[in-house]
């Protein structure tokens, strides 16, 4: 091992942070980090509405970013040391800068608003005629006609903001997933200061930038990619020891040190079609380390991220984006993209928390409004549809209930660990087919919209549900993406292949947790009494 | 993440029309359980997209290049059932003569190397680092590549391969 291979920086301050401790900084993630930007980030809660459940859940995007660019450059130095990611002297600067500015592209509340966003947007794109030269494999018969009014396909053709999103990850175009907040960040770093600030510094140029965006969005060529995107990443290590110490439930601590320590990478060197022989790695003394890791990932996925409560809160506040969307109200990805096409960075400034509190306090003491005309311009409203998925009542009412804390009815819960791939998930599956809700809805004489389906599942490792774990050898992306371990022969090994490993035995199971959630406990009876007629 | 998966609109609609789209390559079935199938399959349709077909699926670099994750799932999927196959290929398409033109432009472009699995990689992943970078020259490329895995300095007749697949990039440049 050698600590001369590890580059140099300069760090000119400290920020003490409550899971890591104190975190150095070079001028430039100082500089980044001072930018109006990146402290918006401090109004982004990283659990979204998770706080209603566990008070203490109230840490941001900003801390968060901070811990992965911490973890990020232990796992590059160690790496370094171990003479791997030497190529380029910068390496390690570029790596820090994307781990830190990995998270700048978030919408308010984490997750929840990004899901109706990235919908809607996808669902938009899909209207539109494929770019020039290009021709959408479709079947005889199936819809081929734009639906577009025409003003999205201008607005797109002549944004500079989504020509770059476009331009700079073309490998992932294909899946129409542009509002994705990964890719959402290209655009923030390069049509704000944030750009000026990396340029200025004189570290890095142009393509560097392109290549802390890729590394962001997933679609770089190289190992700095998996820093920041595998099942051994600086995000999840840092949001699980985050999660745990905010939420005070301990079940997601694990050793992190342990597993940075033994941390390695090897190069594929033969012309071997196994890919099992190379990539990201951990050696033997630091397996047991990764097997707790996995544990803790379940456990607090299981009790705290998927806390029944916390999940009716999170479907209300989705379905309200959603309802508000579709009616002009909130901005769509059509509407950012204009925000920094236009320059008016401001306006993007206050798309956090309090943007969606302060929208909520709107359409609760003003109701009449919500059918007004929209404020912003390339909203759904431009394609007004014939009739709203959600009606203003059930917005305002769940505005409401949003605003007071005050929680869904829990109509049915079920929970139960299964084979993956198993074509039944749960014994009360049915009660998600649209027939059966159809014909429960209307028995029990509840508007469809209150009658609210959840279906979460969790794993140990990212196994496809397709592949029975005997027929792993025949799973390409597991096997370039699973975790593997370095023994001491120096041969390597999959971490679900190895018979020590208690992850073998549980690597081909899943939790599904499956619900129906109300307004009130007078629909949950009327729907319990409903279910119990249809199923008789 | 919840409310992130894949929606079906319609039965195997994707794993049909993909179906439909190896057949035109030549092949008469899914057979996952071969690696060099696999990522025959992955590479050939990485071509095929960049030829100016859009088929949905987005890629990211893995260890062996361009690689879709949704597409793989589709692929097991036609694996597992056989009839998607057997349904697909006999679908009509939109536009069906310029697919078949594009397709068959493929076939006699690559000639014997649509059936040699490095070849395809060492083609698809120079397509994905021009697209991905701004040294689009094609010595930076190769470089590029040779530095990414390091093992194809290994294989017979590389410099062969990488001249070869850089001068079928212009065809793979929608």
């Amino acid at each position: 091992m050698s600590s001369t291979d590890v580059q140099e920086l300069k760090f000119v301050k400290n920020i003490f942070d409550n899971v890591h401790g104190f975190i150095p900084l070079t001028q430039v993630e100082c500089d980044i980090v001072n930018h109006d930007l990146f402290q918006r980030l401090r109004n982004i809660k990283q659990l979204g509405l998770l706080d209603y459940v566990f008070p203490g859940a109230i840490h941001n995007r900003f801390n968060h970013s901070l811990g992965v660019m911490h973890i990020a450059d232990k796992m590059v130095t160690t790496l370094q040391e171990k003479e791997h990611l030497i190529e380029s002297s910068d390496t390690r600067q570029v790596i820090r800068l994307a781990a830190l500015l990995h998270d700048i592209g978030h919408y308010p509340l984490s997750h929840i608003i990004e899901v109706p966003i990235r919908k809607d947007a996808k669902a938009r794109f899909q209207q539109l005629p494929p770019p020039e030269g290009r021709l959408e494999v479709k079947a005889l018969g199936e819809e081929s006609e734009s639906k577009d009014s025409g003003q999205i396909a201008t607005l797109i053709e002549r944004s500079s903001s989504h020509t770059l999103n476009y331009h700079l990850h073309q490998s992932i175009n294909e899946s129409l997933d542009y509002a994705h907040h990964e890719r959402m960040a290209s655009i923030i770093i390069n049509k704000s200061g944030v750009m000026d600030i990396l340029l200025d510094s004189g570290e890095i140029d142009q393509e560097r930038i392109g290549d802390i965006c890729q590394i962001i969005s997933g679609s770089h060529s190289g190992l700095e990619t998996a820093i920041i995107h595998s099942e051994l990443d600086a995000d999840r290590f840092d949001y699980l020891l985050r999660d745990s110490k905010q939420t005070g439930v301990i079940y997601g601590l694990f050793d992190l040190d342990q597993i940075i320590r033994h941390l390695d990478y090897l190069e594929p060197t033969t012309l071997d079609l196994d890919e099992g022989t190379s990539g990201l790695c951990v050696g033997y003394k630091g397996q047991k380390a990764v097997e707790d890791y996995l544990l803790a990932r379940y456990f607090l996925y299981s009790t705290v991220i998927y806390q029944k409560t916390s999940i009716g809160f999170h479907h209300m506040a989705s379905m309200v984006y959603e309802g508000l969307l579709e009616r002009g109200f909130v901005p769509s990805y059509f509407d950012l993209i204009e925000i920094f096409d236009t320059g008016r960075i401001g306006r993007y400034m206050n798309f956090d928390d309090s943007f969606f509190w302060n929208t909520l306090k709107a359409v609760t003491s003003d109701p009449e409004k919500i059918d007004g005309e929209g404020e912003y311009q390339h909203s759904s409203t431009l394609d007004k549809l014939d009739e709203y998925r959600y009606s203003s009542d059930f917005i305002i009412e769940c505005s409401k209930r949003l605003l007071a804390r005050h929680p869904l009815k829990l109509v049915i819960e079920e929970q139960a660990i299964v084979q993956k791939g198993s074509s039944t998930s749960c014994s009360s599956e049915h009660l998600h087919h649209k027939a059966v809700i159809e014909t429960i809805c209307r028995d029990a004489d509840i508007p469809k919209e209150w009658y609210i389906i959840s279906n979460v599942k969790q794993d140990i490792t990212e196994l496809s549900p397709l592949v029975p774990l005997d027929d792993i050898d025949s799973y390409m992306r597991l096997r370039s993406d699973s975790i593997k371990i370095k023994k001491s022969d120096s041969s390597t090994k999959f971490l679900i292949r190895d018979p020590a490993s208690i992850v073998q035995f549980l690597a081909d199971k899943q939790l599904n947790i499956f619900a129906v959630y109300t307004k009130d406990a007078g629909y949950v009876k009327r729907i319990l009494e409903a279910k119990n007629r249809y199923q008789n | 993440m919840m409310g992130e998966s894949r929606e079906d609109t319609d039965d195997y609609r994707e794993e049909k029309i993909l179906s439909k789209i190896l057949n035109l390559l030549g092949f008469e079935g899914v057979e996952m359980r071969d690696f060099d199938n696999r990522l025959k399959y992955q590479k050939l349709i990485f071509l095929v997209q960049n030829s100016g077909l859009s088929l949905g699926y987005g890629y990211n670099w893995y260890v062996r290049g361009p690689y879709s994750p949704f597409l793989a799932h589709d692929l097991f999927e036609i694996d597992k059932e056989s009839k998607i196959f057997e349904s697909g290929k006999d679908l009509a398409l939109q536009d069906e003569r310029i697919i078949v033109e594009k397709i068959e432009k493929i076939k006699e472009l690559l000639g014997k190397d649509i059936e040699n699995p490095v070849f395809l990689e060492v083609l698809a992943s120079l397509i994905y680092l021009k697209k991905s970078s701004t040294r689009a020259d094609c010595a930076s490329l190769q470089k590029r590549l040779l530095d990414l895995k390091p093992r194809l300095n290994k294989a017979p007749d590389i410099e062969k391969m990488l001249n070869k697949a850089c001068n079928m990039l212009p065809s793979f440049d929608a």
